[in-house]
């Protein structure tokens, strides 16, 4: 062993660290991670929590499933990082998990709280609350079926084209365009739909 | 109100609506993820092997630095290992050290951007004997230990073990 000193070591330390921060911020938790470092993990379930559960929130409009979805999606991811190629990002495989763990979560037929979904409207009534959140998107998505809910998460929240999408729902890009259209056509039905009842409210002093 | 609908204003409603909040369900992730790690990494947790597994390594270790001669650490490592009735795991014990850096991910170094000795340090170790406990080369450390740095990592390692 040499005899390096502690001023050799923090000269070397300066120019690595921003290499590090340019180029490997992620993927250097990544390899963390897969190491086994509790902490990487946390960091990365930090990084993508919000989003994640965003995503989930939007396709299953109920904050508990949302929260368990969003949970499941991330430990599936940690517990499959194993196996996850560094050299490819970790959003859209974040994102391929939580579509369809949402997905896979309505499909179940023994869902009570689906049921509990499609009375949310009437729920309104009784003024807005931090989990049932009166926003026209929201309200305007409900109408929705969750195939074509989660179409829009992944192409208008996340960004990824048809021909992406079609991959990751299992069906031909034709049908994926269509779909996406069918449903921007609902969506901005409900929107206009709900807009005179929203100006009702307005005028009657309501819940804005 | 303007309903069109644009992509734009559709990705503009989808991120900016209020949705409840999760900070609940975020912090117990993180605590089902911190306990669901050992699983994920079978190689965190092994102490017992790894203790073995260094003492043996120390044997071994101590005759190659006989005749080699190298650093007079390193020596006095390997004649701790073999007094010591167990080691611990090098990178858990390099992982408590983390700190801050720029980029929030708390490692800043790779293992061979460090001086040399580094490494070589590292490199005594025989990496089939403890299995994925000793740093390689592109191992990401919090910073370059100095000398005196790796010997209490390794101090602290027989301390854990014993």
């Amino acid at each position: 062993m040499g005899s390096g000193s502690i001023e050799s070591s923090t000269a070397m330390r300066i120019p690595s660290w921003r290499v590090l921060k340019r180029s490997h911020g992620e993927t250097s938790l990544i390899r963390a991670a897969q190491r086994g470092c509790q902490e990487a993990i946390a960091t990365l379930i930090d990084r993508h929590w919000h989003e994640t559960y965003r995503a989930a929130y939007l396709i299953v409009q109920d904050r508990g499933t949302a929260e368990d979805v969003a949970q499941e999606a991330m430990l599936a991811a940690t517990r499959g990082l194993d196996g996850f190629d560094r050299n490819r990002a970790l959003r859209p495989w974040l994102h391929r998990i939580v579509v369809r763990r949402s997905l896979d979560e309505l499909r179940r037929p023994h869902r009570a709280r689906e049921v509990s979904m499609q009375v949310l409207p009437e729920r309104e009534q009784d003024g807005p609350t931090r989990d049932t959140i009166p926003d026209d998107i929201t309200r305007a998505l409900r109408k929705l079926d969750s195939e074509e809910r989660a179409l829009i998460v992944m192409r208008h929240l996340f960004g990824y084209e048809p021909s992406e999408l079609a991959k990751t729902m299992g069906i031909p890009p034709s049908t994926v365009r269509t779909r996406l259209q069918r449903a921007l056509n609902k969506l901005r039905g409900e929107l206009l739909a709900t807009e005179p009842m929203r100006s009702q409210r307005r005028a009657d002093g309501g819940t804005p | 109100m303007n309903r069109d609908l644009t992509p734009n204003e559709l990705e503009r409603l989808l991120w900016g609506t209020e949705i409840p909040p999760s900070d609940d369900a975020r912090v117990r992730t993180l605590e089902a993820a911190r306990l669901d790690a050992p699983q994920a990494s079978p190689a965190r947790g092994r102490l017992p092997q790894l203790a073995a597994g260094l003492a043996a390594l120390a044997v071994g270790l101590t005759a190659f630095l006989t005749l080699t001669s190298p650093g007079q650490a390193v020596a006095d490592w390997a004649a701790g290992l073999v007094n010591g009735d167990r080691g611990a795991d090098l990178g858990a014990l390099i992982d408590q050290d983390r700190v801050p850096s720029p980029d929030g991910d708390g490692y800043a170094v790779r293992v061979r951007e460090c001086p040399p000795y580094v490494a070589d340090f590292y490199a005594k170790v025989d990496r089939a004997s403890v299995p994925g406990s000793i740093p390689g080369p592109d191992t990401l450390l919090p910073q370059c230990p100095t000398p005196e740095e790796l010997q209490e990592q390794l101090a602290a390692a027989q301390a854990a073990g014993q």
